[in-house]
């Protein structure tokens, strides 16, 4: 195949297309390059290339990827059947007599057309055929046939693909419809009468379990998924049934073996079935177990996280001393370092320092001129930050109510939960610095370890943010772990309500299906639900056909669950005490006498600056002294703010809502 | 080389819609039924023949056998179930400009059946079909 590989763009690639000329692939270079090769590349075989091109004159050669084209339409034939409002095939297992009258219109029969691994064995059917279908389950046929003479193999068979139609004769038209699609799953062989009897399945478990999970997501696509609540490596028919456990809905194939979900839901303007159409004494009534009924589902969800916060004090201290004073008793200045070191050893961070300094230049104090150490510090001001973790867990409970069910107090509520924590390692956020920019280059700072990034206080205060944006631990999951668990709840809920059910059988009828809804009137009962399950029952002995039918009764008509979301939200920042944000500094001078105002004995509580007067108008050498230091100690944080912080939420309700049905009886 | 797109009875696109059959009782009104148009194949694309940078793929009913007691007029179509009542009988559907292969981006499509004229008995002499799409496989440069 020559293939004009030259490098194109897109309005080359466009005109190409829209010309299918290879011929229009031409263009300036861009990168990356892609080709596309039109359609009618002379009707041969064409598959993704990957060419190199190498471009002229020395330049880098380029990957291209080659992207094949087809022409052509999607076509889809359509069949329809029209079958007769009431189809008169033999209901009773009498023969009937032979001929039919001149002029009189001809009785409706019917046939059963059955392909067996691709051949018609239709003519050699007998017997009871059945094919039965029920919501949830596989499809299954049973057909009985005389085989051909010769040896049998009957391990052969099982894996064959069958097919069964029903041929409907009424009047002189043939309506065909398709009853199942399958495998044969076990085959038996009766040696009195040499039929075969093959038990056939549409492998609904099977084709399921051999399904990607992605596949099986788009199959389901109403579910709630939540990998918290169900196991994420859970594959094929396991997987399904979680997904349907959130579905008021039920997974199914249909006669062709198209998989379907069929809902629950009583579909609106249903055909009604009368006295006249269902076989006499075949009408029954079952209802629910109010035992396995539940008033309501209660559940309980807990999501615990951690919350990151940086809390800010202030700190601020001025030499507590007029200068006459200070000169006069001979009383120390405070040294920047002493600041420092004390700053360094209090355990949190300095986020912000002013220093008050001394004139540096000679200034008059009025005993004299002086000029101070330009070591000293007259005062300061600043906060200083620390990290910290505290554990916060919502709690929330949410109940599902039963609108049908039996009194909300009654016995048999029932109880689930679900807890999800974020499990993540925040010391090292704890050690880590605050600030990417370090205030004072000669305190010592931790290593930088910003994993999460805190914003931090712009002054006294605190900020926070909470660790609830994970994949698999964050809010989302947890929201989705909720929604799946409500949609579990109510539909075990509408499970129970549908558990009522109307059986009846009624000459053979192909359009009923798990899809539809019937009502049913007869002289004591009037029901109206969802066809839960049906049998078709072909009889070629007696030549009757007929299909038995299940119809699963709510007591209500529809209404949805009630819709819900959660909607959880992190508690705000609890209220701080403002002696929690300021560092409190004082001036101690001791060797000063007199009472009230003399040194007092050296106490734990007593924070700052620490000096002592050596002489002077208020010296006492027999007052307490202060080694001369200055201590910084920072408020502690309440246990309110550090403890797990437990934040709960109850009264969340929502109605489970109904599939739809009714039933009224009446005493005729 | 044909195209891979097909029209399906599954959402996991696993049985084609060859047929696709709808089965109804006579005057029992119309007959509803979901197929899906995509391709089992991941990493293709489709879009229009004739324009495929712009124009939108169509679906529509087709007459393969004229005459018969069924018409293209009688169904119609729409990508949800509760667009059918708004849906012109018989008119085309747009499903969008591209269509990507795989089974979760396949396009849902509903159809609703009003037998007119048709009596007791099997009809067939329609069809649904796409407009004349390319496809091409898309593959990432290395």
């Amino acid at each position: 195949m020559a293939i004009g590989a030259h490098p194109i763009g897109a309005p080359a690639i466009g005109a190409a297309l829209s010309q299918s000329n290879p011929a229009a692939l031409r263009g300036r270079a861009v990168a990356p390059l892609v080709l596309h090769v039109a359609a009618h590349l002379a009707g041969r075989a064409v598959a993704p290339l990957v060419l190199a091109v190498v471009p002229p004159r020395g330049r880098a050669t380029a990957a291209l990827v080659l992207r094949a084209a087809a022409r052509g339409r999607a076509t889809a034939p359509l069949r329809m059947v029209v079958l007769p409002v009431s189809i008169h095939v033999p209901t009773n297992p009498v023969p009937r007599p032979g001929g039919v009258a001149p002029g009189a219109p001809l009785e409706p029969t019917w046939a059963l057309g059955v392909r067996l691994g691709g051949e018609a064995v239709s003519a050699r059917v007998v017997g009871r055929a059945e094919i039965e279908a029920v919501e949830g389950a596989a499809r299954l046929a049973t057909i009985s046939y005389r085989p051909v003479s010769g040896a049998l193999d009957l391990m052969a068979l099982i894996g064959q693909p069958v097919t069964v139609d029903v041929v409907m004769r009424v009047e002189f038209a043939l309506a065909t419809l398709r009853r199942f699609t399958g495998v044969v799953d076990s085959p038996a062989f009766d040696p009195d009468s040499g039929v075969v009897t093959l038990r056939c399945t549409d492998n609904l478990q099977a084709r399921i379990d051999a399904m990607s999970q992605s596949r099986i997501d788009t199959l389901l696509a109403g579910a709630r998924r939540s990998d918290q609540v169900f196991d994420a490596t859970r594959t094929g028919w396991a997987r399904a049934q979680d997904l349907l456990s959130t579905m008021r809905a039920s997974l199914d194939a249909d006669a062709r073996g198209a998989l379907r979900v069929t809902s629950w839901r009583v579909p609106e303007g249903v055909r009604t079935i009368t006295r006249a159409q269902y076989i006499d004494g075949t009408l029954r009534t079952r209802f629910a177990d109010l035992t396995r009924m539940p008033p309501r589902i209660e559940i309980d969800l807990r999501y615990r996280y951690p919350r990151l916060k940086i809390r800010a004090v202030e700190m601020a201290w001025q030499y507590g001393w007029d200068e006459a004073f200070a000169w006069a008793h001979g009383a120390r200045r405070l040294p920047a370092d002493m600041v420092v070191d004390a700053l360094a050893g209090c355990g949190w961070e300095v986020a912000r320092l002013v220093w008050i300094r001394y004139p540096a230049q000679w200034v008059r104090d009025g005993i004299g001129y002086v000029r101070y150490d330009p070591a000293l510090v007259r005062g300061f001001s600043g906060w200083a930050t620390r990290r910290y973790v505290q554990q916060v867990e919502e709690r929330y409970r949410v109940t599902v109510r039963n609108p049908y069910g039996p009194a909300a107090d009654q016995d048999g509520v029932l109880h689930d939960s679900f807890a999800l924590a974020v499990d993540v390692d925040t010391a090292d956020w704890e050690r880590g610095a605050g600030h990417s920019a370090p205030v004072l280059d000669y305190l010592p700072r931790h290593a930088q370890s910003d994993r999460y990034a805190v914003p931090p206080p712009g002054g006294r205060g605190e900020t926070y943010r909470d660790l609830t944006t994970g994949t698999a631990d964050g809010r989302a999951a947890f929201e989705a772990a909720a929604a799946a668990l409500i949609a579990r709840a109510a539909r075990q809920i509408q499970d129970t309500l549908r558990a009522s059910a109307v059986e009846f059988s009624m000459p053979i009828d192909p359009t009923i299906d798990l899809v539809g809804g019937l009502t049913v009137t007869a002289g004591s009962v009037t029901a109206t639900g969802k066809v839960r399950a049906f049998r078709e029952l072909y009889d070629h002995d007696a030549g009757t056909a007929i299909t038995d039918v299940e119809l699963a009764i709510s007591p209500a008509p529809a209404e949805p669950a009630d819709p819900f979301a959660l909607g959880s939200s992190a508690p705000g920042p609890l209220p701080i005490d403002a002696g929690e944000l300021t560092s409190m500094l004082g001036n101690y001078m001791g060797g000063l006498g007199g009472l009230g105002s003399g040194s007092a004995p050296l106490d734990a509580a007593m924070v700052g600056f620490f000096t002592n007067a050596n002489y002077g108008p208020g010296y006492d050498p027999a007052a307490p002294r202060y080694p001369e230091h200055f201590t910084i100690e920072m408020p502690e944080i309440s246990a309110a703010h550090r403890d797990p912080r437990v934040v709960t939420r109850v009264g969340i309700s929502i109605s489970a809502g109904c599939a739809g049905g009714s039933m009224m009886l009446e005493v005729v | 080389m044909s195209v891979s797109l097909r029209f399906y009875l599954d959402a996991a696109l696993s049985v084609e819609a060859t047929p696709a059959e709808f089965a109804v009782l006579l005057g029992a009104g119309s007959v509803e039924r979901q197929l899906w148009l995509g391709s089992v194949e991941d990493g293709r694309v489709f879009h229009a023949a004739d324009d495929p940078l712009g124009a939108p793929i169509m679906v529509e009913v087709v007459e393969t056998a004229p005459g018969g007691a069924v018409s293209p007029s009688d169904i119609r179509l729409a990508l949800t179930a509760g667009a059918l009542a708004s849906a012109a009988p018989g008119a085309p559907l747009n499903v969008g400009a591209e269509i990507q292969g795989g089974a979760s981006p396949a396009v849902p499509l509903w159809l609703r059946w009003t037998p007119s004229g048709a009596g007791v008995g099997a009809h067939a002499g329609l069809a649904l079909q796409t407009t004349e799409v390319v496809e091409t496989a898309v593959e990432s440069p290395t």
